[in-house]
């Protein structure tokens, strides 16, 4: 008689897990906790470290400036995701039906970005969208244009390389479940005279939507945090709240207000996330 | 030679062959030791290395290592772990030391420890014994005259429109950006206290201003790629671009001027508080104090002698000049740039 092997004691599963929640606890949640007090702090400086006020919070929702800047800073979030959504989830379906020996070199190919510095990709963006960039020398060898234009420091530069940094995770996620889907069921779809848009519809994108949903999360939450991008590439005008955090802890020294304004977002995102995950069970429920 | 006494040598010729090299860095005095110095960066850290990190090492085998970075990033680092903090010496401008002393983290240096600190011009001692200044740099209005006809002659013609989408300026709450600031306001009746002239100007400049790079490496690259055309930047920048063929012409405004002066000072907690002292020392030597104004022609702060050449190529060239050097309070400005950071931001982006 073959015996089934004995599942893992709770205490067993703690001991696995402890070195990564030692990690956790001593490097994101005590910052954290550190973060939030600080918030609190009544002092402009970073010398002045005591007392209690919401002064900070205050400042910035009541500040339509501030709240224009959060909404603003959604909605790159939002976009990236949809764009990436819409690239990434051709790249990842043709991947998961792909034989893993031929899968393998692609999949490189979507990890090698992730495995460059984001300073270096960021730079690089710059020098090839840059007046004497290769695209510029591009577009004014074929007599597209007289002379380079400024093809860096707008909303659609920011949304390309935000776009460029993320879509690796919408492609992992998506490749991860339709892997798991069964090509028969796209067969039995089309034997029951579906043709190839109403199988993709009706029968794909509903059993990878786990996939680009969790694509679509990971792509926001990194999209909305990020600050080199807009600063380096966004110009002047595009406000997100990444930088405007970097500016009031690096350039200002207001600690307490860049504290104040990174719970803000970090609340922000928690609850779009919360909404999309609810709004997108009601969807896979029907 | 026979085999036994060969047998008994050899071992000894060999000990002494690999030993001789390790023996002589460790007969210097600070043999082993490595100084860890907060970086401007590029051509500035160069030239520090070059006249002062080399000389040492040369001299005494202590090893210095200059860790690039944003100066304004690097003081938040080292209050933030003031007990152990990631430098031995902080190299920055006056507002930095200004919090620096602020936050008492800064420790006395005696002359008599450093003989080449009696050098330094009364004047510019403005945090007394606790940083040694080696440099004076200042922000002024700059253009690249192959592509700007109309010269510049004020930090206000940021705002002509003859600009429009070509003035890169550093980020707001910066300390250059706060100078630049104070350099508009002056120019147009305001002040510290009053910024609203500046403001205005600010507003006239919106749609001329395309970026607001977060460090001074990542504007002078915008300058270098003719990205910006024109922009408030400091003076030795501008001349470095220069020196690498860019035709960029710095302006002298005739309201005045606004800079700050660049220090060393060593932070409480250095481990090798001798060490210290000899690169303090070397900083204010000839060759140390000669190292930016030879690279960057940024001023001076002792009484080194300057060849004719390097004299007239210096920002502050003249007594006329000198006496439109605009003074600054330090903490003040540091209290209130946040609130100017914010007024730009909104003018700007709103």
């Amino acid at each position: 008689m073959q015996s089934t092997p004995a599942k893992p004691g709770r205490e067993c599963l703690l001991l696995l897990i402890s070195p990564l929640l030692a990690i956790l606890i001593a490097f994101l949640v005590l910052p954290l906790v550190w973060l939030f007090r600080a918030s609190f702090y009544t002092g402009e400086g970073f010398v002045e470290r005591s007392g209690f006020s919401l002064a900070h919070y205050e400042h910035f929702l009541f500040d339509a400036y501030y709240l224009s800047v959060l909404v603003e800073t959604l909605l790159y979030g939002v976009v990236t995701a949809v764009v990436c959504a819409l690239i990434g989830f051709p790249v990842g379906y043709s991947l998961a039906r792909l034989a893993p020996a031929r899968r393998r070199w692609r999949m490189i190919i979507v990890i090698l970005p992730l495995t460059l510095s984001l300073v270096v990709v960021v730079f690089g963006w710059v020098a090839v969208l840059g007046r004497s960039g290769l695209v510029n020398s591009i577009l004014v060898a074929s007599g597209l244009f007289d002379s380079p234009k400024t093809l860096l420091f707008n909303k659609t530069a920011v949304v390309v390389v935000l776009v460029q940094q993320t879509i690796p995770f919408m492609i992992l996620s998506v490749m991860s479940v339709v892997a798991q889907i069964d090509p028969v069921l796209e067969h039995a779809a089309a034997n029951l005279r579906a043709n190839r848009f109403v199988t993709l519809t009706r029968v794909v994108i509903p059993l990878a939507a786990p996939g680009i949903l969790a694509g679509f999360v990971l792509v926001f939450v990194i999209a909305i945090s990020a600050f080199i991008t807009p600063m380096l590439v966004g110009g002047s005008r595009i406000r997100m709240m990444g930088s405007f955090i970097y500016e009031q802890m690096m350039s200002s020294m207001n600690w307490s207000f860049g504290a104040a304004m990174a719970f803000i977002i970090l609340g922000a995102g928690l609850l779009f996330t919360a909404l999309l995950n609810a709004l997108a069970r009601r969807f896979v429920r029907r | 030679m026979r085999r036994r006494p060969f047998l008994k040598l050899a071992p000894t010729f060999a000990a002494t062959a690999v030993a001789a090299p390790y023996v002589h860095a460790q007969s210097k005095k600070f043999a082993g030791v490595t100084l860890r110095i907060n970086g401007y960066g590029g051509t500035y850290d160069s030239a520090l290395t070059a006249n002062v990190a080399n000389p040492l090492e040369e001299k005494y085998g202590l090893k210095v290592r200059f860790i690039a970075g944003s100066t304004d990033a690097d003081l938040v680092k080292t209050v933030a772990s003031r007990d152990n903090p990631p430098y031995d010496l902080f190299m920055g401008d006056s507002p930095h030391m200004a919090q620096l002393t602020e936050a008492s983290m800064l420790e006395q240096i005696s002359p008599s420890d450093v003989p080449n600190f009696a050098r330094v011009f009364p004047n510019f001692r403005e945090f007394g014994n606790y940083a040694a200044p080696f440099s004076v740099a200042t922000v002024v209005p700059i253009y690249n005259s192959k592509l700007v006809k109309e010269p510049m002659t004020s930090y206000s013609d940021i705002a002509r429109p003859d600009l429009k989408g070509r003035v890169v300026v550093a980020r707001p709450g910066s300390t250059p950006a706060a100078l630049m600031m104070l350099g508009i306001a002056h120019e147009n009746g305001g002040s510290m206290t009053n910024m609203e002239p500046a403001y205005k100007v600010m507003a006239n400049a919106k749609a001329n201003i395309m970026a607001m790079p977060p460090t001074t490496v990542t504007q002078l690259q915008l300058f270098m790629d003719e990205e910006g055309t024109a922009g408030v930047f400091w003076d030795g920048r501008a001349h470095e671009m220069r020196t690498k063929g860019k035709p960029i012409v710095t302006v002298f405004p005739k309201a005045g001027v606004y800079g700050v002066t660049s220090y060393t000072a060593i932070l409480k907690g250095c481990k090798y508080r001798e060490a210290a002292n000899a690169y303090i020392d070397q900083l204010l030597s000839d060759q140390g104090m000669l190292a930016i104004p030879n690279a960057l022609r940024y001023g001076v702060t002792t009484d080194v002698k300057l060849s004719d050449e390097l004299k007239s190529e210096l920002l502050f060239n003249s007594p006329e000049r000198v006496a439109l050097k605009q003074p600054v309070d330090w903490s003040q400005l540091m209290k209130l740039r946040g609130e100017w950071g914010e007024k730009v931001n909104k003018i700007l982006g709103g």
